[in-house]
């Protein structure tokens, strides 16, 4: 976890069009690279841009690095970077016009600009390419320019929105890997995906959301270390239902998945076989019963379980 | 940073606390005007009618010069010159103006819009008034190079020439041809900015200027000569900027009458010219924005 408070959120809420998007969200997240997961429509990239300043927030308050992003809005830009989740390039430039014209922008001499966009260029792998236009790009290379322009002037904190979006296994391998490194230079770092694998990949801690609303916040490194068992069943027959009430009734926590398949955490004292007694008793079979090492995703599924539960 | 070493490092040089984001965005903007061979042409092309009147200016208050060309009526010259010199320089650099902007503008806005880089400018310290100051002033720049700049010149040169305590009888001149072009470049600009903002695509874009203005000047005079009226006038850009320099000249003579003819009220010509900055500037309030709201 990082040494200050990296997001804080008190009741926040943003309305657009006159539809509420956030509802009133509330938490503390201080990981060093925080996943923000949660499906289309969630409002990630709202919440993003609501730290960005350009959503207003119409009630509660979010503070970045303990700065209220109503009051101190072009403090907080200051010392973020920002890659969008669309595609966000200046037409007819080249990337190393491009990167440099962001680099001033953000406050770099001109002179000094220049080399720092040729050196970011290099470190994100666009060296042999950045005399060429943009417009000349790959889906990839255009992925890697923004986050280029959003490292160049070396931003304290970097919003990522769906880095790997669109990406090859190998591009995505790399991208996952150029934002690890640029957290191990101590640069805090929210990733925003509904890709659960990517964000586990690189985050220490999660929120998730869903419909506007905060169905949870996890600190990943302490999951991955704790003790727990995670499981993964399939039922075939009888009453699954009444069958995943006694586990929850066993102290496990459950999260049903698709098509008579669910995820449980074993409590402590509670050993798998007793799993094979109480389907026995509901008269189903257990057609699988496999460890999950997927925490993020059980976590995740709990958390949209139990908000449906909560609407 | 040495070549073979690859790893990341943040920048931890200088960095300006407020970064001057318009004159920035404006000095790049202008960079991306004159990379154009067109617009370079143009400017240039702009820039000649000065050393014409300026030569014209010359030769009028060169007396050996006019005996040679056995000008009989040296002062009569010089007072037409003084007269109507500066509002047809007006007139001329106007349209170079037009063409200038017609060309330039629209890629000013619209390379930003069309993939999406404006949160990239404003998810730094810049507020949207720095984005649109940065762009108009990149506009302004190249239209003042070649209209009230070369004019003020102009005068400087003819008080210079004249002498004889000319430029003191004549101090509503510079007035006139600074306002006069700030008049016709300000409204202009923004109409460019506008047009670019809303038309992304760049020869449609420059087809809608010319629309705005070439075909509103013709809509105006068919609706002057159908209604025998002369309120047509208010879509006719150019007739309002004419009359206002016109007012600020102190009146235009062209052949012995009036020019421009039964122009509308003088307060109707300026609120005309407000109203358009004023719908071209919420027209960039409207689109000059990090993300749009879908209702």
């Amino acid at each position: 976890m990082g040494d200050e408070a990296l997001l804080e959120l008190d009741g926040l809420e943003v309305t657009l069009g006159g539809r509420p998007v956030l509802r009133g969200l509330t938490g503390r997240l201080d990981g060093r690279v925080v996943g923000l997961l949660g499906p289309n429509g969630a409002g990630k990239t709202t919440l993003l841009a609501t730290l960005l300043g350009f959503y207003r927030p119409s009630a509660g308050t979010a503070r970045l690095l303990g700065l209220d992003v109503r009051e101190r809005g072009a403090e907080i830009r200051a010392r973020l970077g920002y890659m969008p989740e669309t595609d966000a390039f200046v037409a007819g430039l080249s990337a190393v016009r491009f990167v440099r014209r962001m680099a001033e922008l953000s406050g770099l001499p001109a002179r000094a600009a220049l080399e720092r966009a040729h050196e970011v260029l290099f470190w994100v792998g666009l060296g042999e390419a950045r005399y060429r236009s943009l417009d000349t790009y790959s889906l990839g290379m255009k992925q890697l320019a923004k986050l280029a322009q959003a490292i160049v002037h070396g931003p304290q904190v970097l919003l990522l929105d769906e880095p790997t979006n669109g990406l090859d296994p190998s591009a995505r391998q790399r991208m996952l890997r150029l934002i690890r490194e640029i957290a191990a230079s101590g640069v805090r770092v929210v990733v925003s995906s509904h890709l659960l694998r990517d964000v586990e990949a690189v985050s220490d801690q999660v929120i998730v959301l869903r419909e506007g609303r905060v169905a949870t916040i996890a600190d990943l490194a302490a999951e991955a270390s704790s003790d727990r068992r995670f499981l993964e069943l399939e039922t075939r027959g009888g009453d699954a239902a009444a069958f995943l009430a006694d586990l929850a009734g066993l102290g496990c926590e459950v999260a049903e998945l698709a098509n008579r398949r669910a995820k449980i955490v074993l409590p402590e004292g509670v050993e798998s076989r007793r799993l094979w007694a109480l389907a026995e008793e509901r008269g189903l079979q257990l057609r699988r019963l496999t460890v999950a090492r997927n925490s993020l995703e059980h976590l995740f599924l709990k958390a949209m379980e139990e908000t449906r539960a909560g609407l | 940073m040495p070549v073979y070493d690859r790893r990341y490092r943040a920048w931890s040089g200088e960095r300006a606390p407020r970064p001057r984001a318009a004159a920035t965005i404006a000095r790049h903007s202008l960079a991306g005007i004159f990379a154009s061979r067109l617009t370079l042409v143009l400017f240039v092309a702009a820039c000649l009618p000065f050393l014409v009147f300026g030569a014209l200016i010359w030769v009028a208050h060169n007396l050996d010069l006019l005996s040679m060309l056995e000008v009989t009526n040296p002062d009569g010259l010089r007072a037409a010159l003084e007269g109507n010199l500066f509002f047809w320089f007006m007139v001329w650099q106007s349209g170079f103006a037009f063409l200038l902007v017609s060309f330039a503008g629209p890629g000013l806005v619209a390379p930003d819009l069309v993939h999406g880089a404006l949160p990239l400018y404003l998810a730094r310290p810049i507020r949207r008034r720095d984005y649109v100051a940065g762009k108009l002033a990149a506009l302004v720049a190249m239209l003042s190079a070649v209209t009230w700049v070369p004019g003020l010149i102009l005068v400087l040169l003819q008080g210079s020439l004249a002498g004889d305590g000319w430029f003191l009888r004549h101090l509503r001149l510079p007035f006139a041809v600074f306002v006069g072009f700030w008049v016709w470049i300000l409204p202009l600009a923004l109409a460019a900015l506008a047009v670019s903002a809303w038309i992304r695509w760049r020869p449609l874009a420059t087809a809608a200027l010319f629309g705005l203005f070439v075909i509103g000047g013709g809509f105006g005079a068919v609706i002057n000569e159908s209604l025998d009226t002369r309120w047509g006038r208010l879509t006719m850009f150019g007739e309002l900027v004419q009359a206002i320099w016109s007012q600020l000249l102190g009146g235009v003579e062209f052949f012995g009458r009036e020019w421009p003819e039964n122009p509308l009220p003088a307060p109707v010509n300026w609120l005309a010219i407000a109203i358009l900055c004023a719908v071209a500037l919420a027209a960039l309030h409207r689109k000059i924005r990090a993300h749009e709201v879908v209702r």
